[in-house]
């Protein structure tokens, strides 16, 4: 079986991938650069731990699916995922390749849980994976990717006990794939931010503070806060939150944090925190 | 919020607008707004507000803003712009305020 080895929630932002560019180029804004500066030990954590697969909960920003088609849970099966481009041009980064032979048996286990998955061929990735992840990993992208897209667009959404529920099924199909990857999981989703109307721009740091702290060993009292109050006290597209309980519920209740880090670089919230399973196993062989 | 319900009624709205993400829509739109508008089949009052960039009036009109942000920057007005003018806000006073910090919790609802 394959192991997994943790998690990793984190925000996402267009600005975090186009702020990365900017700073690469010999410019960080001062604001970005205290988030680049902050992401770098989940950085150091996430090449100790040397996985081969990161299986990615995210949404997609109305950059590859159009509302024709909406999922409300879709996975990428492709060998590989292009880039989306959202309008502004292709960022200088490759695409990320798949690897169906791990993705089917996952697929096929998750569907057995009772999650029907639309199976995408082809899926180009936006922000929702492109903005973080040069600030975790270098390409050659050193890992095989699994992308989950939730619907975080058009309400009704998929609730916070359904999104814990998808967690709890990766973790059974991760662990009984009869492979030998190692797997971490990634949530992301920005934490307070509202990007319309007239509360556009608005954080609540209090809250999110609080969310890094809970989603550790306390996911049931997040999973407790309604939609409609998540919503009113961290912005409607705060609702993305929801997805890094997936990754929480994908974990072993005992894993413990390896470290995390937030800051407040634009509209977006951001925040990140990495989760590891061997924390906190003070006894007994490694699995 | 952007509902099931909203986009049964505004579909048209949102097919328009999704599709500036490809260059042959823009371009088409720089060079024949209205023939463009009229094959996506707008309402009157959809071209209205197209053609006064009138974002906060296209968003209560149905569009969904990750799709009408894309008009706005075939236009050359970022999202932050189209924050602005959601919060009537004049944009240079508005880029420094943000962010609008709030603090309350859950509990604090009741």
């Amino acid at each position: 079986m394959s192991r997994l080895l943790g998690g990793i929630g984190i925000a996402h932002t267009p600005s975090m991938g186009y702020q990365y560019d900017k700073g690469m180029a010999g410019s960080w804004d001062p604001a970005w650069r205290r988030w680049h500066d902050g992401t770098r030990p989940i950085r150091d954590w996430l090449a100790r731990k040397a996985p081969t697969h990161l299986v990615v909960i995210y949404n997609d920003h109305m950059n590859y699916f159009d509302l024709s088609t909406y999922p409300t849970f879709a996975i990428g099966m492709a060998g590989h995922f292009p880039q989306a481009d959202e309008g502004y041009g292709l960022r200088p980064f490759p695409g990320i390749d798949g690897d169906p032979a791990f993705s089917w048996p996952i697929a096929r286990s998750l569907v057995a849980s009772g999650f029907d998955l639309t199976f995408c061929q082809e899926l180009e990735l936006d922000h929702g994976i492109f903005s973080w992840l040069p600030y975790l990993l270098e390409p050659p992208w050193p890992i095989k990717m699994l992308p989950i897209a939730v619907n975080m667009l058009m309400h009704p959404l998929p609730t916070p006990h359904r999104l814990r529920d998808l967690g709890l099924a990766l973790r059974s199909a991760i662990q009984n794939d009869g492979r030998d990857a190692r797997v971490v999981v990634v949530g992301t989703g920005g934490m307070s931010h509202q990007i319309h109307g007239t509360r556009f721009g608005m954080t609540n740091e209090r809250f999110d503070l609080s969310f890094l702290e809970r989603i550790e060993s306390r996911m049931d009292e997040l999973l407790e806060i309604s939609p409609e109050k998540l919503m009113q006290v961290a912005g409607t597209e705060a609702i993305e939150l929801t997805m890094w309980y997936a990754m929480r519920a994908a974990l072993a209740p005992e894993a413990r944090s390896a470290g995390r880090f937030y800051t407040t670089p634009a509209v977006t919230a951001c925040g990140v925190i990495a989760l590891d399973e061997d924390k906190g196993r003070n006894s007994g062989p490694p699995s | 919020m952007f509902t099931g319900e909203i986009c049964s009624r505004s579909y048209a709205l949102n097919r328009f607008a999704f599709a500036f993400k490809f260059p042959a829509h823009r371009q088409r739109f720089a060079e024949a707004p209205s023939a463009l508008m009229d094959e996506f089949g707008l309402t009157a009052t959809e071209k209205e507000l197209v053609r006064r960039r009138d974002w906060t009036g296209l968003v209560a009109a149905g569009g969904h803003h990750f799709n009408i942000i894309k008009i706005a920057a075939a236009v050359g007005e970022s999202h932050m712009h189209v924050g602005a003018h959601m919060c009537g806000a004049d944009w240079n006073e508005f880029k420094q305020s943000l962010p609008h910090v709030v603090d309350v919790m859950p509990e604090d609802l009741g």
